[in-house]
Parts: C-alpha cells; structure tokens; sequence
C-alpha cells in the first residue's frame, strides 16, 4: 500500500475532481478529499465499520436484566446490545430479517422477546426467529411455503465481546479477537478504568458536529494543539506539552494510542513562552471542579486513549468518559458521551465526577474548543479535496518517538499509516 | 458589567398577581440578557449559593444528574462567563431565547417554585438561524422585589445538540 495507488474515479476529458490516491509514499500528509469524498466514506463503511474491525457497543451495567436493551449505532446501522437469559450480552443488527424494519425503537427498553412492530415476527433475545404470524395460514390459505426455515431467518448477530464491562462487538466474524485487536500495551491502559470494579453510568451526552468523523480521532490522538488550543487546561496545569508525559502506541498496527500525563504545579511554568494562549493569572471563583483526588494506583492525571477505529476513552483527574463516534455521512458524526463511575463510589465522588464534567461536553470548559475547531476543520478541508494535511511535527514516521514524549504528530502518523492499510490506498 | 433595570414593583405582601408580574418579569429579563449578548448581567438573576443544572431529558428522565453544565454557586456562573469571554474558543454566534407558559406552581413564605417552556435558536456567521434547543425548565425563586434564582433546572428535549452549547440557557 505504501506506494498509494489510484482509486478508480470517472474519467472525463474536462479537468475534474483529483483523483483518489495518497500524495506521498508515508502517512505525512493526508489528502483532504479523506474527509469529504463520498465513494471514499462508502468504502469506510464496508472495510472499516462494517469490516475486521470492533466497535464499542456500551457497558454491561446498562442492561443489567434478563431482557434488557439498548440500541446503539455501528456506522449507520442500528444494533441492540441485549441480555440474554443466560446472563450472556448478544449484539444484534436492529433490522428484522422480514423486510428490513427497525425492530426496537427505545433508546433502552426490557423484553422476552424482540417483537418486530410491522408483522410481528418475534425473535429470542439470542435473535433466532421463534414466531412468525399467519406462517400456516388463515383457513388453509396463503402462509409460508412448506421450506421455510425459521432458522435461516434470524437477526444478524455480531461478533462480541466483553472486557470487564466494556461491550465491543464486530459485523465481521473474521475479526480477531479483541485482546489480539488492540494489542497488550492498549488493553494494558484499557484496563485501568475498566478495572474490573462494577460501573455506575452517570449519564449521556450527544452532539452532532459538522465534519468529519476522522477530524475528531485526530484531534484526540494530536497533542501539538492541546497545549496551544485548550486555555483552560493550560492555565490550571492540568495540561501542559512540557509535563510529564507518555505516547504509547499499538506498534503492531499504529491503530490505537494512549497519551497519558501527570498532573504539573501550575507555577512551573517551563516552555510556555511560545503558548500564546497561556494566562497565569486565570483565577476561579468557584475551583471545586478541577479539584482532582487521587483514585488510581498510578500518578496519571489525563489518560486518553484511541480505539480505532471510532473509541475514546478518557480519565480526566476523576472524570471517566467514553466518547464514540457515529459517522453521519462524510460531513457529520455524532459524539456520543458516556459518563461513568464505579458501583462503590460515595456521593462526594460522584459529585466530584459530575462537577469535573464541566470540563467535557457540549459545554465542556475544553471541549467546546475541539467541537468548534471540528466544524471550522470541517469548513475548511470539505470544498478544498486537491489539498493535503501536512504532518510532520516530530519528523515523518508513524512509529511513536523512542522517548515517548509529547511534541509529535506520530500518533496522527501511524493513524493514517493504519487506514491506507485497511482502505487499500 | 450591564445594571438589570429594578422593575417598578413594590416589595409588599405577596400576593399572588403581583408575585405572577415580577416572575414574569424576572423571566422576561432573564431572555433579553441572553439575546442581548449580555452574559455579564447572567450570574445577576442568581442568589450566591444558587445551583443552575443543565441536561438533557432523557438523562433526568432516567435519575441521572449528568448533564452539559453544573454549577453550584453564582461564582461557578462568574467563572462560566469569564471562560466565554476569555478561554474558550468558538465561532461568534448570537442566540434567540424565547420563554413561554411560566407558571408559578407553589409559594412558600419567601420563595416560590416556577416552571417554564423554552426553545432557543442560535445564528452564526452565515445568517441561518437554526434551532440550538428545546426544553422546559423547573426553578425555585427567591421572592425579593426583584426576584432571583435559587435554582434553575433546565431540561431540554433536544438531546443531540447541534455544535456546541456556548451560552447560557
């Protein structure tokens, strides 16, 4: 793949659009028409969203009973994560296998069984077709040919699978398994908040952004912005590029990363001549939300990790988020947020996470600067398609810098690196 | 910061038409700073110790506190406003905040329990308008001559938020 090779595009003797193929042989510059091409965004979403590869589907703890629900988005498809009898979490395509109509409609509902609303052909909560009405007939007329095979007729069933509470499922049965997917070092970081203490949901967020879905995956795996952008976290010392601080990737793959830093005094104030940004006098008048209080058995203030190909997860001081997202075309996606805390929390804690969370969100204090900076992204790359992205801060790898600091866009690097594989470009 | 003009009301007893006019009032003001522009005058309508909760319906409906803003004092509102100002980034934007069905639903002695209908536009640099939110909101008021928030509970049904809540609701 290295050597990028066209994707065919209709040939015309009028100048056109650029033809889908990389600018250069390594991953430091990306072409913008990834972020606006639709031919480009269907292919993601057969190989990608539809392909070898996992996605977030939520927490057991939302579907704690026999029965249990919740609907959720694996590309643009419908899926319900549900609780079986046996205790077991089947992921299901929320798409009846009659004529296609969504079977459940509820955010997150309890049944004993998926009812589809239309004609009420009803499936096990393992998705086996148990009931279809009229199969016999009426009075000797019309019903189902004497072949009809209920057990060719069930709700597609995901691939899926569990880490301590984390649900992740594949459309593709020829994934590998998910700790071979994210590799040691990830299920190392992934398995620092999902300890396997029992989780507490504290609640949802949502926002749907002008752009496109990879933007927001980069900014999340861009440090060079977090310390120029983000005035809040800079001011406070909870983030700053001269902190301590480690990248660490999947280097199997470039796929996946993790950032983590420790917490700095706010009056060491070393590299922040060139951060524009940086305003030491910045007081609150209420600072009980960015007051942290240790809970893991590390010093790491910030850890966030990317899951390729749409996760993050994040532990900001005692904020745990998970943030997926939906592509909605190639111009928009859906920020999904999911706020959570441990089962054994005390109420001091959980006020602590909620009041921590204004941090992230719609309204987030740091937040609304990469929501904004993705529709600004959006606007800019969406009529510019010949363009590329340069990214060369840290040299042109995609390999992580040997000394794991922060001052690099290798993670973005090894990103691309990992989708030209996985597209073919 | 902007002076909220005092209302031509006399703090007397309270009886329930004057204590509908000042809520009304109060209510009215409340919109016209948000129109305005005028976030400086916004911790203004709260008590010190207020709580102002902003979330999304589906969360409250299910118990869950989560939502985009949580503040537990009029200085958390002060801290918020001095971010829009001077930290956070975004494209300029100006917002229509349009308040309807307030109702003050029980007094008790100096306070009293309202409720409110809201739905919110905003406007940015390309000249649509488009709609930012809707939702209710569930408060308790302090009943001085000019009456303040001691909590407001915004609960807005518009639960995928388009862009980025920036101003105050």
């Amino acid at each position: 793949m290295i050597d990028g090779h066209a994707v065919p595009v209709a040939a015309g003797a009028v100048p056109g659009p650029a033809p889908l193929s990389w600018p250069t042989a390594d991953a430091s510059r990306v072409p913008l028409w990834v972020y606006s091409d639709d031919d480009n965004y269907r292919r993601e979403l057969d190989r990608i969203f539809y392909g070898p590869h996992w996605h977030y589907v939520g927490v057991d703890v939302e579907v704690p009973g026999t029965g249990d629900y919740k609907r959720t988005v694996i590309g643009e498809r419908s899926v319900l994560m549900v609780r079986d009898r046996d205790g077991s979490i089947n992921v299901l395509l929320n798409s009846c296998a009659h004529r296609g109509t969504e079977v459940c409609q509820k955010a997150f509902g309890r049944s004993e069984a998926l009812i589809c609303p239309y004609h009420q052909w009803t499936y096990d909560l393992k998705g086996n077709l148990r009931g279809v009405p009229f199969r016999n007939g009426v009075k000797g007329q019309g019903g189902f040919p004497a072949d009809f095979d209920p057990a060719r007729h069930g709700l597609k069933r995901l691939k899926a699978e569990t880490v301590n509470g984390a649900v992740f499922a594949s459309f593709d049965d020829s994934a590998p398994a998910f700790a071979d997917y994210i590799g040691p070092v990830m299920m190392k970081y992934l398995t620092r908040v999902f300890n396997g203490k029992k989780l507490k949901v504290l609640g949802y967020q949502r926002q749907k952004l002008r752009g496109n879905w990879k933007l927001y995956m980069e900014n999340i795996k861009d440090p060079y912005h977090a310390t120029l952008l983000h005035v809040f976290l800079i001011s406070f010392g909870i983030y700053r590029i001269d902190q301590i601080g480690v990248t660490e990737q999947d280097e199997r793959t470039g796929a996946h990363c993790v950032f983590a830093s420790i917490r700095n005094k706010r009056d060491e104030a070393d590299g922040t001549e060139e951060m524009q940004s940086f305003k030491p006098d910045y007081e609150l008048r209420d600072p009980r939300m960015v007051i942290p209080v240790p809970e893991f058995p590390d010093d790491i203030s910030i850890m966030i990790q990317t899951l390729f190909p749409g996760l993050i997860v994040q532990q900001q001081t005692n904020s745990l988020q998970l943030r997926y997202i939906i592509p909605l075309g190639p111009d928009a996606f859906e920020l999904a947020w999911t706020y959570l805390g441990y089962d054994d929390d005390d109420a001091e804690m959980t006020l602590r996470r909620l009041r921590q969370a204004n941090l992230t969100g719609p309204s987030g204090y740091v937040s609304v600067d990469d929501s904004e900076v993705m529709e600004f992204s959006g606007a800019g790359v969406r009529p510019n398609g010949g363009n590329a992205a340069v990214l060369e801060l840290d040299g042109r790898s995609p390999k992580p810098p040997p000394e794991k600091h922060m001052v690099t866009e290798a993670a973005i690097r090894g990103f691309y690196h990992h989708y030209r594989d996985v597209m073919g470009y | 910061m902007t002076a909220i003009a005092k209302p031509a009301v006399p703090d007397g007893p309270a009886d329930r038409p004057d204590i509908k006019a000042r809520v009304d009032d109060l209510y009215a003001r409340y919109a016209e700073a948000i129109c305005d522009g005028d976030i400086e005058a916004w911790p203004e309508f709260f008590t010190d110790d207020c709580l102002y909760h902003v979330k999304p319906r589906s969360n409250h409906d299910r118990g869950m506190m989560l939502g985009p803003i949580f503040s537990e004092s009029k200085g958390a509102l002060v801290d918020r406003v001095t971010a829009i100002r001077n930290s956070m980034v975004f494209a300029p934007r100006s917002l229509c905040y349009v308040v309807g069905s307030i109702r003050v639903v029980e007094t008790d002695g100096g306070t009293a329990s309202t409720r409110s209908m809201f739905s919110a536009y905003h406007t940015l640099d390309d000249g649509d308008s488009h709609l930012l939110m809707v939702g209710r909101t569930f408060d308790r008021l302090k009943l001085d001559a000019e009456p303040k928030f001691i909590e407001r509970l915004v609960i807005f049904d518009t639960e995928r938020v388009p862009g980025a809540l920036i101003y105050p609701v």
